[in-house]
């Protein structure tokens, strides 16, 4: 009945106005979860904003590791067809190598032939040299030998002419005494 | 009192043929010089004075030397005259009047000192030379050699000392020896002990048909015999003289045997020898003169073969004998 003058029981208005202050109370609420979710929306706009310019950044480092890789690339195959190229030369120079090694080891042992024989030459050599000294010392003292010889038959030469005048001078001395 | 036992004997040999022109001079300096000397530094010495084949009409060496240093020839002076018959005897060359080496044997063989030096009349003994004596540093088995050095021809021999003699002005020429000889005028200065002479047997009286290069022949023989050759640390010095070997060389370049000396290209410094037995006319009998002089008469029981070819021999090679020794010490 109070409802049609307009009135209302004390309990209802007591309801609305807890309800009205609950209202009140959640529309603060709102409002601090509406600032919170724009707060929330700056923060995740500028971490947007940043990831963006990271991502740009990594976009461009993607780039630079992709040409530098296309580089690399290139350049290892450059350097595999270079491998490919000094293996093929290092299998040639190895066979060179042998072949030459072949030759070395045969030249090796002629020249150990050709050092025996030498030694064996340069043996006979020194034995010659020394037969040859020798014999040079002793033609020397031969001919040391000869001019004593030499010497002596000259002395005697003069001894025995001297003695051969001398008896002849003698008896005509002797005889002139006797007389 | 006797006169203390001589520790070195002098050997020198000469002629009375006045040869060079100013012989007695030159020997009487030199044996002026050398004994004062020896007396200054107390060496107890003799000097055994050779003649050899003295000329028959000319005053003997032997007196002149006496008359001159009557002090000497009272005790440290003995001569010797060996009969001219020996080198009639013994000569294989008439054109050598002077068989010089035989001459210096005979005086080596009747050396009484137990160390000798064999020289020559008109050396000087240098300072060095003195002092090695002195010193008494001479080792037995050694063969000591001083190189000669010439003093110019002419020079004032009135007033000589040591500081004249090392003026090299005054030189002619200074050699330098080399191992392992040390030759080059050896016969002016070979020392050694008694007994290196000895066993050596002294030098080369088998080859008399030159008298040139005997003296180095004795270096190749001692060498061969393996006695060490030694430089005994100074010259001695020689009066340079007219118809010394290096002088008058030259004028037998082209007719070598006609040469008072002999034939200089015998093969000295190749070929040795073995002396007999009587080396040094050591058999021969002797007599004292009335003057203290002695003489050796002529016996032909000391005189050796004309010629005796079996003597003639090689020297043993002995160059690594004392590189072995050092090695081994």
């Amino acid at each position: 009945m109070l409802s049609a003058f307009g009135l209302a029981p004390a309990s209802q208005a007591d309801q609305l106005t807890k309800e009205t202050r609950d209202l009140a109370a959640r529309v603060v609420q709102l409002d601090e979860r509406l600032a919170q979710a724009r707060a929330d929306a700056e923060n995740w706009k500028r971490r947007h904003a940043e990831g963006a310019d990271a991502l740009g950044g990594w976009k461009q480092a993607a780039a630079k590791a992709e040409a530098e890789t296309e580089r690399v690339r290139a350049a290892g195959d450059r350097l595999a067809a270079d491998v490919e190229r000094t293996a093929a030369d290092v299998r040639r120079e190895q066979a060179r190598t042998e072949e030459w090694k072949g030759r070395a080891e045969k030249l090796a042992a002629d020249a150990q032939d050709l050092r025996t024989r030498l030694q064996h030459a340069r043996a006979k050599l020194e034995e010659a040299e020394r037969a040859a000294a020798t014999a040079h010392e002793h033609l020397m003292a031969m001919e040391v030998k000869l001019d004593l010889l030499e010497a002596a038959v000259q002395v005697l030469d003069v001894r025995t002419r001297e003695q051969a005048v001398a008896p002849a001078a003698r008896p005509q001395a002797a005889i002139a005494a006797d007389r | 009192m006797a006169a203390p036992a001589p520790f070195l004997s002098i050997v020198i040999t000469g002629r009375n043929d006045n040869w060079g022109g100013d012989f007695n001079e030159r020997f009487f300096t030199a044996l002026q010089f050398n004994q004062a000397r020896l007396a200054e530094r107390g060496v107890a010495f003799e000097v055994v004075m050779v003649e050899w084949n003295p000329v028959a009409d000319r005053p003997r060496l032997a007196e002149l030397v006496a008359r001159e240093f009557p002090d000497l020839a009272s005790g440290a002076l003995r001569r010797i005259v060996v009969a001219p018959e020996y080198h009639a005897a013994l000569t294989q060359n008439p054109r050598i009047p002077y068989l010089e080496y035989v001459a210096k044997n005979v005086g080596i063989r009747r050396a009484a000192a137990p160390f000798v030096l064999a020289s020559n009349t008109d050396i000087l003994l240098g300072r060095h030379v003195v002092d090695a004596i002195a010193g008494q540093r001479l080792r037995p088995g050694v063969l000591y050699r001083a190189p000669r050095y010439d003093i110019k021809l002419g020079a004032d021999q009135s007033r000589i000392g040591w500081d004249a003699l090392e003026d090299i002005a005054n030189h002619i020429r200074r050699p330098t020896l080399s191992p392992p000889l040390y030759a080059g005028g050896s016969g002016d200065f070979a020392l050694a002990d008694r007994e290196t002479f000895h066993a050596l047997r002294g030098y080369n009286e088998v080859y008399r048909a030159a008298k040139h290069g005997l003296d180095h022949n004795f270096l190749v023989k001692a060498h061969g015999a393996g006695f060490p050759i030694e430089d005994i640390g100074g010259p001695v010095y020689h009066i340079n003289h007219v118809g010394s070997y290096r002088i008058s060389k030259s004028l037998y370049r082209d007719n070598p045997k006609e040469a008072p000396w002999g034939d200089n290209r015998w093969h000295s410094r190749h070929v040795v020898y073995s002396n007999p037995d009587g080396w040094g006319l050591s058999g021969a009998p002797e007599r004292t003169l009335p003057d203290g002089t002695t003489l050796l008469p002529f016996d032909w029981r000391a005189v050796p073969p004309l010629v005796e070819l079996r003597r003639i021999v090689l020297p043993i090679r002995q160059a690594d004998r004392r590189a072995d020794a050092t090695g081994a010490a």
